[in-house]
C-alpha cells in the first residue's frame, strides 16, 4: 500500500530520525568511552626456556636472549591467551606448574596499570607487584621453575 | 496687476459686450441700465433667450452634480493617499542612514529553502554520530574476549616462602641511572618471597624487574 507523505511531514519525520540516531549514537559512544576507561585486555603467553643443543627464541620476545632470560636458549610459546580485566575484579589464571596467577587492573590512563600476584598451587603469596606499562608493550614479570626449565610468563598490555 | 489678472483681462477683450452682458446676466452681476437693456433685448431676441435658458440649464447641472464629479474625481483621497505615503515614507529609516554591518550579505533564502538546509543538516549529523557508534561497537565486538580457561595442574608442593616487600627496587647497575620514558614498564609495591630473586633487565626502553623464582620446582 502506497503512503504518501507530504514534504513537510517527511521533512519533521527525517529531522526526529537524526536527533534519535544523534542520541544514540552519542550515548554509545559515551558507554564505550566509560567501558574503555574501566575495562581492557591483557595478552598472556607463557613460554618454556630450557637448555638445548639448538637454541629457539619466538619471535616478539627478544629479551629471552638477555639475562637472565639467557640461562636457557630453547624457548616454547606454551599458550597465549587474552585476559578481559575490569577495575576492581582479579582475573585468576591457572599456570601449568600449579601456581596461579592473579591479575587485577588498577588504571588505564595514562598507562594500564595491573596487580600481579602469583600464588603457588596452596594460594601463598610468591610475589607481587603493581606493573604499569604502555599500551602494546610486552614485558616478562615472572620465571618460575619448570621441567627442568623456566616458565617465563609475558604480558602486553 | 498681477500676471493671472492681466490673462483674465485679455480672455474678457475677446468676448464682445453682449457676450459679457450675458455672462454677468446668468451670474446675477448685471445691474442698472445694462440689466434693463439685457432684459428688453432677450424680450425680443427669442434665440438669446433660448440660449439663456440652455445656458441656465447646464449652470444647474453643474451646480447639482459638482459634488458628485469632485467625489467621482477622486481628489481628495489621492490627496489623502499621498499625504499618507509621505508621512510612511517620513516615519520608515531611510537606506541611506543605516551603516551596513557587513559588505557580504548573504542572499535571502525562502523558509523552505532554509528548513531543507536544516534537515539536512540534521540527518547528516545523526548519520555520522550512528556511524562513530556502529565503529565503536563494532570494533568493541571482534576484540578478542578469550574466557579464562583453566589449565592443568600439578600436585607437587613448594618449599614455603618468606615475603619480603621491596619498597624501592634497585638498580642492576648503580652507576647507570636508568632512564625513564613513557615506553618503560614500572613496577611498585613489589614484594617476593625468599626463594625468589628480583632482577632488573636491560632494554633499549629502560629496565624492567623480572622475579626470577629458584627455591621452588613444580614438576
Amino acid at each position: 500500500m502506497h503512503v504518501s507523505i507530504d514534504k513537510p511531514a517527511r521533512r519533521t519525520l527525517l529531522r526526529w530520525i537524526g536527533v534519535l540516531a544523534m542520541t544514540c549514537g552519542v550515548g554509545t559512544a559515551s558507554a564505550a568511552i566509560q567501558q574503555s576507561a574501566n575495562s581492557t585486555n591483557v595478552e598472556l603467553t607463557l613460554l618454556h626456556g630450557t637448555k638445548a643443543d639448538a637454541g629457539a627464541i619466538p619471535a616478539g620476545w627478544p629479551e629471552l636472549t638477555s639475562p637472565p632470560f639467557n640461562a636457557y636458549n630453547h624457548y616454547e610459546v606454551v599458550s597465549t591467551k587474552t585476559l578481559a580485566l575490569t577495575k576492581g575484579n582479579a582475573a585468576k589464571e591457572s599456570l601449568p606448574d600449579g601456581s596461579t596467577l592473579e591479575a587485577t587492573l588498577l588504571d588505564t590512563n595514562p598507562k594500564v596499570k595491573v596487580e600481579l600476584v602469583l600464588k603457588d598451587n596452596k594460594g601463598s603469596q610468591i610475589s607481587k607487584g603493581t606493573y604499569s606499562s604502555p599500551k602494546g608493550k610486552k614485558f616478562l614479570p615472572v620465571s618460575t621453575p619448570y621441567k627442568g626449565g623456566a616458565l617465563v610468563v609475558g604480558l602486553k598490555y | 496687476m498681477t500676471p493671472g489678472h492681466d490673462d483674465e483681462e485679455r480672455d474678457l477683450e475677446l468676448l464682445d459686450q453682449s457676450e459679457l452682458d450675458l455672462l454677468a446676466y446668468l451670474d446675477g452681476e448685471l445691474e442698472g441700465e445694462r440689466l434693463a437693456a439685457f432684459e428688453a433685448r432677450l424680450h425680443d431676441d427669442r434665440a438669446l433667450s433660448a440660449r439663456i435658458k440652455a445656458l441656465s440649464a447646464i449652470g444647474g447641472f453643474l451646480r447639482d452634480d459638482a459634488n458628485r464629479i469632485y467625489g467621482n474625481a477622486k481628489v481628495d483621497s489621492i490627496v489623502d493617499d499621498v499625504m499618507a505615503k509621505v508621512k510612511t515614507q517620513e516615519m520608515e529609516p531611510r537606506l541611506a542612514d543605516v551603516i551596513p554591518l557587513s559588505t557580504h550579505v548573504a542572499p535571502l533564502t525562502s523558509r523552505a529553502d532554509r528548513a531543507k538546509k536544516n534537515t539536512v543538516i540534521w540527518v547528516a549529523f545523526g548519520g555520522i554520530a550512528a556511524a562513530a557508534a556502529a565503529l565503536i561497537l563494532w570494533t568493541g565486538a571482534h576484540e578478542v574476549k578469550s574466557p579464562v580457561a583453566p589449565v592443568a595442574s600439578t600436585t607437587a608442593a613448594p618449599p614455603p616462602v618468606t615475603v619480603v616487600k621491596i619498597d624501592t627496587p634497585p638498580p642492576s647497575n648503580p652507576s647507570m641511572p636508568v632512564p625513564e620514558n613513557a615506553a618503560t614498564v614500572e613496577v611498585s609495591d613489589l614484594e617476593v618471597g625468599s626463594g625468589a630473586t628480583v632482577i632488573y633487565t636491560r632494554g633499549e626502553e629502560g629496565s624492567s624487574p623480572v622475579v626470577w623464582i629458584t627455591g621452588r620446582e613444580a614438576k
